[in-house]
């Protein structure tokens, strides 16, 4: 799902869907980075990491195979500080391993964080609630959307400079239903194993004042 | 308030879980696309495929001239490679859209296509008829030595074609992800952190 660099900086929709996606960045990255716990930073270093690496990770998928991503993990576990966890996972990738470049970063992070953030503020409820069902649904629901959304975030990147919506609708949205399904799976049995292991993980991970417990929701 | 003391076994599991499935990796279709290209004589054939090896069909495939000016564009087959007749001898500039955010680059230098072309101007007519495969270099063969023509085109075009394989397995190396790119990233992070510790520390303190 990385938008390769030096696409879109063609036209003036693109430049300024650059732009956008930069400044969204930029922003989620602030209030991420502000939001930042110390005893967090391990955490976000840990699925900066697990990002980092899960994109190298190709499970089967019929005839073909799709990889990890695990936004909506990261969101699970971070909230805000998906951002800048994610925007130095993207970075990284973009100098080390060639996902992506400099000009696309913005935006490729705004399509993986922003809908991390977004099944955070949804989801988090259910990840933490006394019930396991519940919180495996949750998880699942989470890691699938999460997906979804990215995909969302990079069609519209895309139909905004001009690609014609039905083709960016098969090649973009359609194409990664399997693999959201595949990560609501994973998502669900990483939940799942958390609450059993590092339940504190799971905890409310910004503000100190609203931190919730394991069964208080 | 979380205890690190007690995270390290889950933390090592999950991260060996991880670090194991890389071991089963396999090809997918995921971030980068490639395309290479050569001239077989006036005809630019080229070879589309994604990181990992699998190959890319159906995606779009344009070629520009050095001005700007498309020349042509077609599909890339099942195998993901593509042919495409050149009528100028210029820089051809091949463009390929995988879909979904997908684009690869590829430029074709003029001089591998034979000197037989027109040079790219405002308004040239393209040949009537594709010249022969090869073309032998310009200095005549002395007289002395009887030259078998059909030998030597017929090892010429070999060696063309050995020499393709090799461009096309150097270009699959420089794709390929390599595990110290992999570590690298990681220390990053890891060191990130460090830094970040150091600094939320001093704000705590």
């Amino acid at each position: 799902m990385h938008i390769t660099e030096g696409m879109l900086s063609t036209s003036t929709e693109g430049l300024l869907v650059l732009a956008a996606g930069a400044a969204a960045a930029a922003a989620g990255t602030a209030i991420g980075l502000r939001k930042l716990d110390f005893e967090r930073v391990p955490q976000v270093a840990m699925l900066s990491a697990a990002f980092f690496v899960a994109s190298l990770i190709h499970v089967p998928l019929g005839f073909t195979t799709v990889h990890l991503v695990l936004n909506g993990l990261v969101g699970l576990v971070l909230g805000w500080a998906a951002f800048p966890a994610l925007l130095v996972a993207l970075l990284l990738q973009a100098v080390l391993l060639g996902f992506g470049g400099p000009t696309t970063l913005g935006i490729n992070t705004t399509a993986m964080a922003l809908p991390a953030v977004a099944c955070y503020t949804v989801f988090h409820r259910l990840a933490v609630s006394r019930d396991d069902t519940l919180a495996a649904a949750g998880g699942f629901l989470a890691g699938s959307l999460a997906i979804m959304l990215g995909a969302v975030v990079v069609a519209a990147a895309l139909v905004a400079t001009g690609e014609h919506f039905a083709s960016v609708w098969k090649v973009v949205i359609v194409a990664h239903v399997p693999v959201a399904v595949i990560e609501g799976m994973v998502t669900a049995s990483v939940v799942v194993f958390l609450r059993k292991v590092r339940p504190e993980l799971l905890q409310a991970p910004l503000l100190l004042a609203d931190r919730l417990e394991i069964g208080d929701a | 308030m979380p205890e690190f003391g007690q995270s390290g076994r889950c933390r090592t599991l999950l991260l060996a879980a991880l670090a194991g499935s890389l071991f089963v990796a396999t090809p997918a279709y995921a971030h980068k696309l490639n395309v290479f290209a050569y001239a077989e004589g006036s005809t630019i054939r080229g070879e589309v495929y994604a990181r990992g090896g699998e190959t890319v069909h159906e995606a779009a495939v344009t070629i520009y001239g050095p001005d700007g000016a498309k020349l042509g564009e077609t599909k890339t087959d099942h195998d993901g490679k593509f042919a495409l007749e050149a009528s100028f001898r210029c820089d051809h500039r091949i463009v390929v859209d995988g879909g979904g955010g997908h684009l690869a680059e590829f430029t074709l230098a003029g001089g591998e296509l034979p000197e037989s072309l027109p040079p790219k101007s405002t308004r040239a007519e393209p040949p009537e008829t594709p010249v022969a495969a090869l073309e032998l270099p310009k200095s005549a063969p002395s007289s002395d030595l009887p030259v078998d023509q059909e030998q030597l085109l017929a090892q010429l075009a070999s060696l063309e074609r050995q020499i393709v394989q090799l461009r096309k397995q150097l270009d699959g190396y420089e794709a390929k992800v390599r595990w110290h790119d992999v570590l690298g990233g990681l220390g990053y992070i890891l060191g990130l952190m460090g830094l970040a510790y150091y600094f939320l520390g001093r704000k705590k303190a």
